[in-house]
């Protein structure tokens, strides 16, 4: 195929000069995609908290910013796991359950250090197996995630009563010193960047490829050859597993000893992550990096509440606000683009 | 079936015998069989419902038989999945677009595999750009940026990347299933010399097309489909127009596409003075009569669309718009359709129908406060009765009205669309290139119901990418060019020829041009 036909090429040149043409004018959000948009807004809602928060407490210190990283990092995994899910059109209610099952595990297994090798590895196992299980029930049954993964929270939760009636419970010292504190820079930050880079590997890979398109249109990803059901499958066992790693930090670093309800603020907590992070509830657009910033915004929120020495409650009324503002831009976001990029529907 | 005079029967190279579907009561294919040989062009053609895209949807691997067999150069293969097809050299441009909206047009091209990748095996994204620019300058498609999210293209655009993708994997056998439906013709023309080089070359084309035209100009076999089966097949040389019209029907057409509408009345029902709506169009002004199908037509993205939206006030617009003598502030669907006016959409999937629900609660949804008892509860008796008179009338062809609208074919859905916009009683009816994609037989229904309502008094504004199928419907067809209206034709000035000439130049050379 090397020739072209001349008629053909001005064709698609008629047709395509008018679009560009009418996009130029149409909106000063023109030259950005909406991938770009969506990325701006958390990146510059961090900034704006994060001056915020600086300003609130009078001077910038690195144990400041050691501590918001440190609370946020079990959230950011939950995280994690969370947007892969709603990148796929699902969500994970249970990662409450499952996280909180694991502080349970670890506080009542993992007491010396030399409990180390055996029980870090099977809470992790735990954790990828309980997701494994939501995935099975959502694809073999088509039952709708919201249901299934709202069952299996209750179940995971039982469990962990089971495991753990109240709370209590320790950890090993030696997990501890190996997740917290500093070396050159917080650990916590490195954690941060390393699930960057697993993302920004991830999204180029097949796999990665394949999560979007699921969440973008489930038919025509079926007609692409993409393996949807295995796809699926997989991001809810890698959503278990987050929420483990999640629960394995919090122990380790923020709590020492275990809860059996520790994990269901993390439910609504990720979603609202996420959802600030700018990945779209209906899938296939939206990025991890979006759901850090948005983790960490939440956090600061709460920083910025404590310093100013409101009740703080105050802080749950302004995340609060902060979800239901960031879902309002991302909707007119979304409106913005579509005048821009009438489709045939709107613009024959 | 009936190949036993054909001179070439043997040696076959993709033959599907005696293929069975059925979803649900629905019979989708009672005993089919189609068979095709390297370097032919082989066109499926049939009413909606009549079997050929599904036959094409088993080869193609997205739909599984209940019975039959599948045998590629005399062996059986199986076709499980749409990647096994094309492992076995089978590509398929689908019907209904198979791109990913939120991924990027380099994203789409390589879904299915062959991206090109870096060492690591990780996907290298600007080599991914530059081969799909390298695909797209191959086969003469411009001003698509491969950076783009493919759900931003307009629909002809997600067409051609559909395409590319498809035809850059090679296939030996090509199937495309509607695939021009929503091009312009330069594209249609544009695919079709391709199409013509990759016969050339050996490949096998199915083309299943609504237009009979491209039939004759392309193939070199045709299929005919009736009922869930082969009716009648043969060498392009066996059919002419009429026989292959008569073969998909199964009866004589009756002249029922050419049939003219009824005179309108001299009252004018619409008047639109100096309507413009930003870039989309700008300063038209139109009347349309009581009784009279008003067309519009021109090239695509001139505004057609838009200002049909416009008048049904879904997109924002400033100007005069009179109905029977009185002003409009058309701000929403809602005043519009309590106005008397409705909007049938071209795309029913997504703007008209609620997909899920059955077809009697779609019929009825419109006018449910019609089928009310007490004022609030909705009485199953009359909603029955009522949508049973409309599936009636509009001869919807469906196993229950209980079924859920997604489970009809394209036709029925829009008789579907067509009968909510016609249990509403409008006075003006705006019908947004909704033959598209169409049968024979339906749209001779369709036109046969759009000349009954305009003889009952009912105003339609037509607009049609077809240009044969206006001058036939209409009385007077508005061009627009530039995104106004450019030129109205009517009487003898109302020719395909002016049609086309006026869609591409503005104006109608040495012929009568009558203005509004």
């Amino acid at each position: 195929m090397s020739t072209a036909t001349p008629t053909a090429k001005k064709a698609s040149g008629i047709a395509g000069s008018v679009e560009t043409e009418q996009a130029a004018q149409r909106s000063p959000f023109a030259r950005f995609t909406p991938q770009q948009i969506s990325g701006a807004v958390p990146a510059v809602l961090f900034v704006v908290l994060f001056v915020v928060m600086i300003s609130v407490q009078g001077q910038f210190s690195s144990s400041l910013l050691q501590t918001v990283l440190e609370t946020t990092v079990p959230l950011m995994l939950v995280g994690f796991g969370q947007t892969l899910v709603i990148l796929t059109r699902g969500i994970d209610l249970s990662v409450g359950g499952i996280f909180s099952l694991s502080t349970a595990l670890i506080a009542t297994k993992i007491t010396s250090d030399g409990d180390m090798v055996v029980w870090i590895p099977l809470v992790i196992l735990i954790g990828l197996g309980a997701g494994a299980i939501n995935g099975l029930l959502i694809v073999r049954t088509r039952m709708q995630p919201f249901i299934v993964t709202l069952a299996s929270w209750s179940v995971f939760s039982g469990l962990a009563l089971l495991a753990l009636p109240t709370e209590g419970g320790s950890v090993a010292p030696g997990l501890t010193s190996a997740l917290s504190g500093s070396a050159l820079v917080p650990k916590a930050l490195i954690l941060a960047l390393v699930l960057v880079v697993v993302w920004i590997v991830l999204r180029r890979t097949r796999f990665g490829t394949a999560i979007l398109s699921v969440g973008s249109s489930e038919a025509a990803a079926k007609l692409n050859d993409v393996p949807v059901d295995r796809t699926k499958i997989i991001v809810y066992a890698l959503s278990g597993m987050f929420a483990a790693l999640g629960a394995l930090y919090y122990v380790a670093v923020l709590t020492f000893s275990g809860s059996p309800v520790a994990g269901d603020p993390f439910i609504l907590q990720s979603v609202a992550a996420v959802v600030i992070g700018g990945t779209s509830l209906a899938g296939g657009r939206g990025s991890l990096i979006g759901t850090i910033l948005g983790a960490l915004s939440l956090s600061m929120i709460a920083q910025i509440v404590f310093f100013s020495g409101a009740e703080s409650y105050w802080s749950q009324f302004v995340q609060g606000m902060l979800i239901l503002g960031a879902v309002l831009l991302f909707a007119v976001v979304e409106l913005v683009i579509r005048r821009r990029n009438p489709n045939a529907t709107e613009e024959a | 079936m009936s190949d036993q005079v054909d001179p070439n029967a043997a040696g076959w190279d993709l033959q599907a015998l005696d293929m069975r579907k059925s979803y649900g009561k629905v019979t989708a294919l009672a005993d089919a069989t189609l068979k095709a040989r390297y370097g032919e062009v082989h066109a499926l053609l049939g009413e909606n419902g009549a079997g050929k895209s599904t036959m094409c949807k088993i080869i193609s691997g997205s739909v599984r038989p209940d019975e039959g067999r599948l045998l590629l150069g005399g062996e059986e293969i199986r076709t499980a999945s749409v990647g096994e097809a094309m492992r076995h050299g089978i590509g398929t441009v689908f019907q209904e677009l198979s791109l990913l909206p939120d991924l990027s047009v380099a994203e789409n091209m390589f879904v299915g595999g062959g991206a090109p990748r870096m060492a690591a095996g990780l996907v290298d994204r600007r080599a991914a750009r530059r081969r799909t620019q390298q695909i797209f300058d191959e086969l003469g498609i411009a001003d698509i940026d491969p950076r783009s999210p493919a759900g931003s293209l307009p629909l002809a655009q997600q067409q051609l990347v559909e395409i590319a993708k498809v035809i850059s994997r090679r296939p030996k056998i090509l199937i495309l299933d509607e695939a021009t439906s929503t091009l312009p013709r330069q594209d249609v023309l544009w695919l079709f010399d391709i199409v013509r080089r990759l016969r050339d070359e050996g490949t096998a084309v199915f083309l299943i097309s609504h237009r009979l035209r491209e039939a004759f100009e392309l193939a070199d076999r045709i299929t005919v489909f009736r009922n869930g089966t082969d009716a009648k097949t043969g060498p392009i040389d066996e059919f002419t127009e009429d026989s292959l019209v008569e073969a998909m029907l199964g009866r004589e057409l009756g002249g029922s596409l050419e049939q003219r509408p009824p005179e309108p009345t001299p009252e004018v029902r619409l008047e639109v003075r100096g309507l413009s709506a930003g870039t989309r169009f700008r300063d038209v002004s139109l009347d349309v009569h009581k009784g009279e199908i008003f067309g519009l037509a021109g090239l695509q993205g001139q505004g057609q669309t838009p200002l049909l939206q416009a008048l049904y006030g879904w997109t924002r617009s400033s100007g005069e718009v009179v109905l029977d003598g009185k002003a409009l502030d058309l701000r929403s669907p809602r005043q519009a359709i309590r106005a008397g006016i409705a909007l049938v959409p071209e795309d029913r999937r997504t703007e008209g129908l609620a997909l899920e629900m059955s077809i009697r609660d779609n019929l009825t949804l419109p006018t449910l406060r019609r089928h009310m008892s007490l004022k609030t509860l909705i009485s199953p008796r009359r909603e029955d009765a009522f949508a049973e008179h409309l599936a009636r009338s509009l001869s919807v062809k469906a196993g229950s009205l209980e079924d859920d609208v997604s489970s009809l074919s394209g036709g029925n859905q829009q008789k579907v669309m067509l009968g909510k916009a016609l249990s509403a009683g409008a006075k003006l009816l705006l019908f947004v290139d909704i033959t598209r994609g169409v049968d024979v037989g339906t749209k001779a229904e369709i036109f046969a119901l759009m000349r009954r309502l305009a003889g009952e008094g009912t105003s339609i504004l037509f607009y049609s990418s077809d240009a044969t199928e206006l001058v036939s419907m209409c009385h007077r067809v508005a061009v627009m060019f530039d995104h106004t209206i450019a030129t109205v034709l009517e009487g003898a000035a109302l020719t395909e020829r002016n049609i086309v000439q006026a869609s591409v130049s503005g104006r109608v050379a040495a012929t009568t041009e009558v203005a509004s």
